[in-house]
């Protein structure tokens, strides 16, 4: 018997952090969707990007540092894939080296094959 | 076909529920099967306390009325908590549960639209 | 795919951001403060008559009549629907908020 078909959802994380309260509950959302089994990715595009900026401490803000849960979401939670659009990093004055993660950066045109393959979309 | 609807603003300051609650109602109308998850601030749709001027649409009463006609509306637990949408505040359509509810709507759903 | 964009142009970039994902066979449509986009005479009026010689625009008919704009001020080529049409865009292309 074929294993069933696992489900492919992609979280589109759009915004930047801080300023609202998406990304932390973007995060607290792939926490538990990678519990699952199923087939998630992570795109980050826009100012979504700026989620992933090495050296955040928001200590002075009275929030806790979410960015450090990128590191292992993959290892320990269990989402297939973190996307970062090329081209909102380079409009934004950030490379690879700037990211808190490893991630698979893609161009826009690479990105939109992905997309066509997902069943649904979580935006934030 | 079954349509997840997700919810992520919260009622009166954005268009958000009620352009969902517009759409919802048309998909019944049309014989769709809906279910709903409220997150983020979607959640304070659900506030049991709302009391808005009479002659102004109630959205508490606009999900109750969804809920009359099928509609299972899950409101996030964390996202809930964190916003004092619990048991004793969450109105009587509303139905507290996890995230995970929102997973099991993208695998059970035909299409998940956010609004 | 399904592009519904909900936020005004003239305050925020989903109309741009969105574009950048846009292929054939795509529908976009117009909902809330997005509908603006949609009256002749704007700034973003150009960018709409690109999209449209390509892919196919709606707009919500609700947010339009709310907002006084009246089909006659409405782009060329850019289809009215209602909540049921909505409800059929979403059947047909799966979709994805850009707020």
């Amino acid at each position: 018997m074929e294993e069933q078909e696992k489900t492919k959802v992609m979280f589109l994380c759009r915004k930047a952090p801080y300023g609202t309260i998406f990304e932390q509950e973007a995060i607290e959302a792939m926490v538990m969707f990678g519990a699952y089994e199923q087939d998630i990715s992570v795109t980050f595009m826009d100012d979504g990007v700026f989620s992933l900026k090495k050296g955040q401490d928001p200590s002075l803000l009275g929030k806790k540092n979410f960015s450090k849960t990128y590191m292992i979401l993959k290892d320990d939670f269990e989402i297939s894939h973190l996307y970062v659009e090329k081209e909102s990093l380079e409009e934004r004055g950030l490379t690879e080296d700037d990211l808190i993660t490893e991630v698979e950066i893609l161009d826009r045109g690479a990105l939109r094959k992905k997309m066509d393959e997902m069943k649904a979309f979580i935006p934030f | 076909m079954k349509l997840g609807v997700l919810i992520k603003d919260g009622p009166y300051m954005h268009q958000a529920m009620d352009s969902a609650y517009n759409f919802i109602t048309a998909a019944l109308e049309m014989g769709q099967e809906v279910e709903v998850f409220l997150y983020n601030d979607g959640v304070y749709n659900t506030c049991n306390f709302m009391d808005p001027p009479r002659d102004e649409r109630h959205i508490a009463n606009l999900l109750a009325e969804l809920q009359t006609k099928g509609v299972r509306m899950v409101v996030c637990v964390a996202a809930g908590k964190r916003r004092g949408i619990v048991t004793n505040t969450v109105c009587s359509a509303g139905e507290i549960s996890g995230l995970g509810q929102l997973l099991e709507l993208c695998i059970t759903s035909d299409r998940l639209v956010t609004f | 795919m399904l592009h519904i964009i909900k936020k005004s142009p003239y305050e925020s970039t989903a109309l741009s951001d969105f574009l950048k994902y846009l292929k054939e066979n795509d529908i976009v449509l117009l909902t809330e403060d997005a509908v603006y986009a949609a009256k002749k005479g704007g700034k973003f009026e150009e960018n709409i008559k690109g999209i449209l010689k390509s892919n196919a625009v709606f707009c919500l008919m609700a947010d339009t009549k709310a907002r006084g704009i009246s089909d006659a001020e409405i782009i060329e080529n850019i289809k009215l629907i209602d909540y049921k049409g909505f409800v059929d865009k979403v059947i047909e292309q799966n979709p994805i908020t850009w707020a």
